[in-house]
C-alpha cells in the first residue's frame, strides 16, 4: 500500500495533528465553555445578564452568586458570549465537512468507479436483467415516496429489504433460468450526461430551489443536500483515475484471471488511486465547510439553534461596528479551510514526488 | 472543427432539455397554489362570496392550464382515484390527496369535501347562519383524520328542520366512516397530452409569465436584476482576467524574487478566504470612520430606493460609488485564484523542452516569456474566463445581499422566500442555458487555440468507446 510513505511525513502529521486536536476541542465543546466551563464560563445560548447586545471584548460582567465573569471576546447582538459560540462552531464545522465529503465520496465511487473501469462498452447486461432491475427500481423508488409520505418508516425498511432482496435473488435467478441477449450499457455516457446536467446549474442556486421545498432543513438534512449536491468534482476525479488504472497491465491480468468486476474495482484499482482521493476528500471537506458558511450567512444554512460560523457572521451585518463579531468568526473558517486544504496540498505533494 | 462543434452542439440539446424539464417539474410541484395567489393579486378575497370566488377560480385556472397535470407522464398510487379532479382547487385537491394517503378510502373523502362545499354554498347564500359557515371552513382546512374528525364534532349543526339537513346527516356518516385502516396499492401509469408542461413549452402559458409577489411581468423583473448584475460583473471580470495574467507574468517573470513571495502569499490568503467574510470586513472596516478617519474610503452600503421611476441606467449612474467596494472584492477573490493557476500552468510549461531549445536559441528570457511560454501556458486561463462567463449572469448571492445591490442573486434569495416560482424558475433558466452554452463557447475557444489539447480530450473520450 503506497499509504505507508505518507507516514514519514513530519509536515503531514503536524497538520493531522491539529485536525485531532480540532475534533477533539469539538468534541469537549460542552467541557470547554458551558456554565461550568474550563475555559469559557458561558454555554454558546447563554444570554448576558445586561439587556443589551454587543459588548467590546473584555466586558465584564457579574453573575448572581457575585462571581467575575469576563466576556473575553465581547458578546454578540442578544448578548451571547462570542468565544462560547466559537468554540461550539467547531463541532457543526467539522460534522459538516466530514460528513458531507462521506456522502458525496460514496456516490463518487459509486459512479467514478463504474464510469471509468466499464467505459462505454465494457458492461454487458442480460435484456431480461436489465428490465428486471429497472422495474425492482422504479417500484421501489415508488413505494419509498409513498411511504415517506404517509410517515411509515416500518414501510420504508420494508421496501428497502425487499427491493435488496429481489435485485439479488432475481438477478440470479435469471441468470440461470434464460439464455438471454446481451446489450452494452454506456455508463460512462450516462454518467458523463449527469455530470453535465448537474454542473449547468450553479451550486448555490441548486441549494437555494431545495430551501425552497424544505424551508427548514435539520443539519443531518443540511449534510445530506451538501453530500448529494457536491459528488460532481469528486466522481470526474475517480472516472479519470480509474480509467488511467483500468490500463495497468495487473488489472488487465485481474482480468484475465477472471476475476468479477467488483473485485476487480474494490480489490485492485480503488487501493492504487487511494492517493488522489485522499487529496479530493481534503479539499471537498474545506468546500463543504466554505458552503455551508455562506448558506447559514445568508440564512438558509443549518437551523437557527445550531452554532454556526456563518450565522455569527451574519449577525454582525445588524452592528457593522461590532468587528469583535465580524472576524473571529471568519479567521475561524478562514483556518479551518487552509487547515484542509494544507492536508490535501501536502497529499499531493507526497503523491508527486515519491508514488510516481 | 465543424464536426466537433456540431457534435457539441447535439450533445448540449438534451442536456438542456434535462435541465428544462428537471427545473419545471420543481416549479410545478412547489407547495402554494399558484392560482390563489394570482387571485390575490386581481384583488379577489375568498371569503367575499364563495360562488364568485370559485367561478373566478375556474376561469383563471382554465387561463392558466394551472389545474391539469405537470407533465405527460405521471405515476400515481392506485387507491387515489380520478374523482379526485372534481375538487375545484388545488389546495383542496392537496389536502384530499393527504388525507387519501392517510385512510386509503378516496371516494369517501372527495365526498366529504364535496359535501362541505355544497353546504358552504348554500349557507353562504343564505346568510344567515354565520356560526356554521366559519365552522364549515375551518374544517374545510383540515389536513389530517384526527383534525378532521375533531373540527367535524365543534361544527354547530343546522336546524333540524331545514334543507341542509340532508347533507349534513351525509357528511356525517361519511366523516364516520373514514379509518386508518390501509390497503395494498400500485403504481398507476397516467399519460396526459394535454399538461402543464406542454402549454408552457408550446403555447406560453400564462401560469408561468408573471410575477406572484407583485404581479409585474417575470421577464420584467428579471431583465432588470440582470441588467444590474451584469454590468457589475463585466467590469469585475476583465479587471479579473487582466489584473491575473499580469500578476501571473510577474510572479514568473520575477520567481524566487521577493516581490514573488509577497504576491504568492497574498494570492494564497486571498484564496482560502470566504468571499462573504472578505465583503463582511471591507464593510465593517472600509465604510464608517470608527477605526480612525482614513478607513472610511467608501460610502455606505446600499442602493438608494427609487421613487421616481427612473430607468436601470440611470439609477446605476447614481449609485455608481456603491459598486466599487463591491467590485473590488470579487476582483480580489477572483483574481487570487485565477492567477494562482495560471502562475502554475506557466510554471509547468516554462520546463517544456522546446522552452529550453529556445533558451539555447540564443533568445532572450523576456522573449522566451512572451512568445513561449505564455501562448503555451494559458490553456487553464482560457476555460476559467470562459467558464466565468455563465457566472456574469448569476452574479454573486453574498455580494449582492451584503452590498445591498438588486441583482439576480438577491431576486433568487427573495423570491425563494416569497415563493415566487415563476421568478425562480425564470432565474434558473437563464443561468443554465448561459451555462451550458458557457461551456460551449468555452470547448470551441480551446479546440482553436489549442487544438492539440483539445484533441487529445476528444480522443480521449472516444478512446473509451472503441
Amino acid at each position: 500500500m503506497p499509504v505507508s510513505h505518507l507516514r514519514s511525513d513530519r509536515r503531514l502529521w503536524l497538520l493531522l495533528s491539529s485536525l485531532v486536536l480540532l475534533i477533539s476541542i469539538g468534541l469537549l465543546a460542552d467541557h470547554i465553555a458551558g456554565s461550568h466551563g474550563i475555559l469559557v464560563p458561558f454555554g454558546p445560548e447563554d444570554v448576558s445578564s445586561s439587556t443589551e447586545g454587543f459588548r467590546p471584548p473584555g466586558y465584564v460582567e457579574i453573575d448572581e452568586q457575585g462571581r467575575r465573569l469576563v466576556h473575553h471576546l465581547g458578546t454578540d447582538g442578544i448578548g451571547r458570549d462570542v468565544l462560547a459560540r466559537l468554540i461550539h462552531g467547531i463541532p457543526t464545522a467539522l460534522i459538516i465537512g466530514i460528513g458531507s465529503t462521506a456522502i458525496s465520496l460514496f456516490v463518487a465511487l459509486l459512479l467514478g468507479l463504474s464510469a471509468g473501469y466499464f467505459g462505454d462498452d465494457r458492461l454487458k447486461v442480460g435484456v431480461v436483467k436489465l428490465a428486471w432491475i429497472g422495474i425492482v427500481i422504479f417500484l421501489s423508488m415508488f413505494y419509498a415516496r409513498e411511504f415517506f409520505m404517509q410517515d411509515s418508516g416500518l414501510g420504508l425498511l420494508v421496501v428497502l429489504v425487499i427491493s435488496g432482496i429481489s435485485l439479488i435473488l432475481g438477478s440470479v435467478v435469471i441468470n440461470w433460468l434464460l439464455k438471454q441477449k446481451a446489450i452494452t450499457l454506456p455508463v460512462d455516457t450516462i454518467v458523463q450526461r449527469m455530470i453535465e446536467i448537474f454542473r449547468a446549474v450553479p451550486r448555490l442556486f441548486i441549494f437555494l430551489a431545495i430551501y425552497a421545498f424544505i424551508p427548514n432543513p435539520s443539519i443531518g438534512a443540511v449534510i445530506l443536500l451538501l453530500g448529494l449536491v457536491r459528488w460532481v468534482a469528486m466522481t470526474r476525479i475517480i472516472r479519470a483515475e480509474t480509467m488511467r488504472v483500468s490500463e495497468m497491465s495487473y488489472v488487465r491480468s485481474a482480468e484475465l484471471n477472471g476475476l468479477r468486476a467488483y473485485r476487480i474495482s474494490v480489490g485492485h484499482i480503488l487501493p492504487n488511486i487511494i492517493g488522489p482521493i485522499m487529496v479530493a476528500c481534503s479539499f471537498s471537506a474545506s468546500t463543504a465547510i466554505l458552503v455551508e458558511s455562506t448558506l447559514s450567512f445568508l440564512g438558509i444554512g443549518v437551523p437557527s439553534d445550531v452554532v454556526s460560523w456563518g450565522q455569527m457572521l451574519s449577525s454582525s451585518r445588524e452592528y457593522i461596528k461590532a468587528w469583535w463579531v465580524a472576524v473571529p468568526p471568519g479567521v475561524m473558517i478562514f483556518l479551518l479551510i487552509i487547515l484542509f486544504n494544507s492536508i490535501g496540498a501536502r497529499i499531493e505533494e507526497l503523491r508527486m514526488h515519491r508514488w510516481s | 472543427m465543424g464536426h466537433y462543434v456540431l457534435r457539441r452542439l447535439v450533445y448540449a440539446i438534451p442536456t438542456m432539455l434535462a435541465v428544462l424539464i428537471i427545473s419545471f417539474l420543481l416549479m410545478s410541484s412547489s407547495p402554494g397554489d399558484s392560482i390563489e395567489r394570482r387571485l390575490d393579486l386581481d384583488g379577489l378575497d375568498s371569503y367575499l362570496s364563495r360562488t364568485n370566488y370559485i367561478d373566478a377560480y375556474r376561469l383563471k385556472a382554465a387561463e392558466t392550464h394551472g389545474l391539469k397535470p405537470q407533465f405527460y407522464l405521471s405515476v400515481q398510487p392506485s387507491f387515489l382515484s380520478e374523482s379526485i379532479n372534481n375538487l375545484p382547487t388545488i389546495s383542496l385537491r392537496r389536502r384530499a390527496k393527504s388525507l387519501c394517503r392517510e385512510t386509503h378510502q378516496c371516494e369517501t373523502v372527495v365526498q366529504i369535501w364535496e359535501l362541505i362545499g355544497e353546504l358552504i354554498l348554500s349557507v353562504d347564500r343564505s346568510k344567515e347562519n354565520a356560526k356554521l359557515l366559519a365552522s364549515l371552513l375551518k374544517l374545510e382546512q383540515s389536513q389530517d383524520l384526527t383534525t378532521l374528525q375533531r373540527r367535524m364534532t365543534a361544527v354547530h349543526p343546522p336546524p333540524a328542520d331545514d334543507e341542509l339537513q340532508n347533507d349534513w346527516m351525509q357528511l356525517n356518516a361519511a366523516v364516520n366512516k373514514l379509518t386508518h385502516e390501509k390497503k395494498m396499492f400500485y403504481p398507476v401509469l397516467r399519460w396526459s397530452n394535454d399538461n402543464q408542461f406542454h402549454h408552457w413549452l408550446f403555447g406560453r402559458s400564462a401560469l408561468f409569465s408573471r410575477s406572484l409577489s407583485d404581479g409585474r411581468s417575470v421577464w420584467d423583473r428579471v431583465g432588470t436584476a440582470v441588467a444590474w448584475t451584469l454590468s457589475m460583473s463585466t467590469i469585475a471580470l476583465i479587471l479579473i482576467a487582466l489584473l491575473s495574467l499580469l500578476m501571473a507574468y510577474t510572479q514568473v517573470k520575477y520567481e524566487g524574487r521577493l516581490i514573488d513571495t509577497i504576491l504568492s502569499r497574498f494570492t494564497y490568503a486571498f484564496y482560502a478566504m470566504p468571499l462573504f467574510w472578505l465583503a463582511t470586513l471591507a464593510v465593517v472596516f472600509l465604510t464608517t470612520s470608527d477605526y480612525g478617519s482614513w478607513t472610511n474610503w467608501f460610502p455606505s452600503v446600499g442602493i438608494r430606493p427609487d421613487f421616481t421611476g427612473a430607468g436601470v441606467g440611470h439609477r446605476m449612474l447614481d449609485n455608481a460609488g456603491q459598486l466599487v467596494l463591491p467590485i473590488i472584492c470579487l476582483v480580489v477573490h477572483e483574481m487570487a485564484y485565477l492567477s494562482r493557476i495560471t502562475k502554475r500552468d506557466l510554471l509547468s510549461s516554462s520546463t517544456k523542452v522546446y522552452i529550453t531549445a529556445s533558451r539555447s536559441r540564443g533568445l532572450s528570457e523576456n522573449q522566451v516569456l512572451r512568445k513561449h511560454i505564455l501562448p503555451d501556458g494559458l490553456l487553464n486561463y482560457t476555460t476559467v474566463i470562459t467558464g466565468a462567463i455563465p457566472a456574469l449572469f448569476g452574479g454573486s448571492i453574498v455580494i449582492e445581499v451584503i452590498f445591498n445591490i438588486p441583482g439576480i442573486g438577491r431576486l433568487m434569495l427573495e423570491s425563494i422566500g416569497a415563493g415566487d416560482w415563476p421568478v425562480i424558475f425564470a432565474i434558473i433558466l437563464i443561468i443554465s442555458l448561459t451555462t451550458i452554452i458557457g461551456y460551449l463557447i468555452g470547448d470551441i475557444l480551446l479546440m482553436q487555440l489549442y487544438p492539440q489539447t483539445a484533441e487529445r480530450v476528444g480522443r480521449h473520450h472516444r478512446a473509451d468507446a472503441s
